[in-house]
């Protein structure tokens, strides 16, 4: 799996660059988003932009990284194309996960 | 492979039981869905129910042991496609079709497994489970017209 990450303040943006977010990659994304709190950051944006197909096993490793996060930090999500979107709203996941347009609209409501 | 026999077209794949060939069927699954008869969407809506059923195959039929066979039988029928999920691994007692119910401000609550049948129901019209001579055997189907057909 293939992510670039930048910093914002204190928001970390991280941009998955691979086309699917599902079972075979689940494990590496929960890794790679773990060394990320490891590393002492805790406000996530995640960009999906790239992301044409998500699963229940992409969405359950959001899920994942949220709850390592433990309550003390939070993870938004930006640019989730129509099918994502859909996989979002078909598992009431668009209730948990708050969820922008653009990656300027997710940073800011993170930098609040 | 490719069958035809009275007006019904029927497609087989077989892969290895590793989650890194499902994108392959899933791939495969969509493009066959938008030739027939389905829009764009219904076919990625199709090709991630397939994805669930393969994926929970090679995870729990299999329990992610690879040099399995997996087989994906794509049959259009004159109203409707049916996509029959086989394999000879670990047998299910029954399918479990769980309510996502949970509290989105509950962090705990929250599901981070056992959503994959959710979506395969949500998104088919029929899912049906049989083992028949040790072959487990999940059939998803959806009609081309759901408008009259949906459960």
């Amino acid at each position: 799996m293939q992510v670039e990450d930048r910093k914002e303040g204190n928001v970390l943006v991280v941009k998955v660059l691979d086309k699917r977010l599902d079972a075979h990659v689940a494990n590496d994304f929960i890794n790679k988003m773990s060394g990320y709190i490891s590393s002492g950051n805790s406000l996530f944006v995640l960009n999906v932009s790239e992301i044409d197909f998500i699963d229940s096993s992409g969405l359950g490793a959001i899920v994942t990284v949220l709850k390592r996060l433990g309550g003390k930090g939070d993870l938004v999500i930006c640019g989730a194309r129509d099918a994502v979107m859909r996989m979002f709203k078909l598992t009431r996941m668009n209730k948990v996960f708050d969820m922008f347009e653009s990656e300027k609209d997710a940073i800011n409501a993170l930098s609040k | 492979m490719m069958e035809y026999k009275d007006g019904i077209r029927k497609i087989k794949f077989t892969i290895d039981s590793s989650l890194e060939n499902v994108a392959l069927v899933g791939t495969a699954v969509r493009k066959l869905c938008s030739m027939v008869s389905f829009s764009e969407t219904e076919a990625c809506d199709i090709e991630v129910s397939v994805v669930e059923a393969v994926n929970n195959a090679v995870k729990h039929a299999y329990m992610n042991e690879k040099g399995h066979e997996v087989n994906i039988i794509f049959t259009i029928h004159t109203d409707r496609l049916t996509i029959d999920i086989c394999d000879t691994g670990k047998t299910m007692d029954k399918i479990n079709f769980p309510v996502l119910k949970f509290d989105p401000k509950l962090l705990n609550s929250i599901p981070e497994k056992g959503m994959g049948f959710h979506i395969i129901s949500s998104i088919m019209d029929q899912v049906e489970y049989r083992t028949i001579q040790n072959k487990n055997i999940l059939s998803i189907t959806r009609f081309f017209n759901t408008s009259d057909q949906k459960k």
